[in-house]
């Protein structure tokens, strides 16, 4: 029971412990962004994200199906998930060691923060 | 292979296989006399409880993980025992969590005081990242949250108990041992290497 207890404190550590800045609280930089769909995110979609993301994928490696960034519109429906496991400091996706630089996910950023132009 | 080394090669095997065939005796053996009460010598079944602290990385690079376990058995005979394990701990890569279940069997050896032992297991273990917890801890405990990597694969290790306590009924041990994990999917690394220190209780019945 005192174990139990032990996860039980241990999990809500994780739950309470560390802070990360949701997207409601990131800031457009001023002046906006330089970056569009056209420019930046269709690429950053297709490089890192649409393998197990895209609608047609066939090795979501658990991805839910209805989480599909096809589209400007899909990922603007998603883009306070995609900031909180992507962008900024936050690295828990892609799948894998190898995910983007840490500027490239600070452009994720700055773009899913100007509402992903 | 000639015949010299298959008769080397025999020799050894034979040589390790005795270790936990042959000499499962308690280390505290009594002289010649006693043996005349086996069944004090070796305890019909002896729940167990062990919690420790496993540490090592996975095939990713820059993956160092951490992980806390509870494992609890029943060893019968004083050789073999089913066991339950359930972990939890963090992996570097992706700021995930891991949450394993493992369920298998140790086999026992004896060296003086010592008891080497290998177990060998099957396990399912949830890799979520860290922001999905926070965002659904319950889901994650209960294991429907979002983007949980469901993973199915083989727990193997090698280790030994060194008990430094020994009660009428109830021994306190120490145990070191090296773990290897393997998943065949691809949706994590394919194998964990680590490390485990832990400290068991277990009580002995006659």
């Amino acid at each position: 029971m005192r174990t139990f207890g032990a996860v039980l404190a241990l999990l809500a550590l994780v739950a309470c412990g560390a802070s990360n800045e949701s997207l409601e609280q990131r800031a457009c930089p001023s002046g906006g962004t330089p970056l569009t769909y056209q420019t930046f995110g269709a690429d950053f979609f297709a490089q890192w994200c649409e393998s197990c993301h895209a609608a047609s994928s066939t090795s979501r490696n658990g991805a839910p199906p209805d989480v599909t960034f096809d589209t400007q519109a899909q990922v603007i429906q998603w883009k306070d998930r995609i900031y909180a496991r992507a962008a900024d400091d936050n690295t828990s996706m892609p799948l894998g060691p190898d995910g983007p630089d840490s500027a490239t996910r600070h452009q994720l950023g700055d773009w899913l923060a100007c509402d992903a132009p | 292979m000639d015949s010299r080394t298959t008769r080397a090669a025999l020799a050894l095997l034979a040589l390790a296989a005795s270790v936990f065939v042959v000499a499962p005796s308690r280390a505290d053996d009594a002289p010649a006399a006693d043996l005349s009460t086996p069944q004090q010598l070796r305890p019909r079944g002896e729940p167990q409880a062990t919690f420790g602290l496993q540490a090592g990385s996975s095939t990713w690079p820059g993956d160092p993980v951490a992980l806390t376990t509870l494992k609890l058995a029943w060893r019968l005979q004083d050789v073999v025992a089913p066991f339950f394990m359930a972990r939890a701990g963090y992996g570097h890569v992706n700021d995930r969590s891991l949450i394993t279940l493992i369920i298998g069997v140790q086999l026992w050896g004896r060296i003086g005081p010592v008891r080497p032992y290998v177990r060998a297991a099957v396990e399912h273990q949830h890799e979520e990242s860290l922001a999905a917890v926070r965002n659904d801890p319950g889901g994650a405990l209960f294991g429907v949250g979002d983007g949980i990597r469901h993973r199915a694969g083989g727990d193997f290790a090698a280790g030994f108990d060194l008990p430094f306590h020994h009660g009428p009924t109830l021994d306190v041990y120490a145990t070191v041992e090296a773990v290897a994990d393997w998943f065949p999917d691809p949706r994590g690394p394919s194998l964990y290497a680590l490390g485990s220190a832990a400290l068991g209780v277990s009580h002995s019945f006659f």
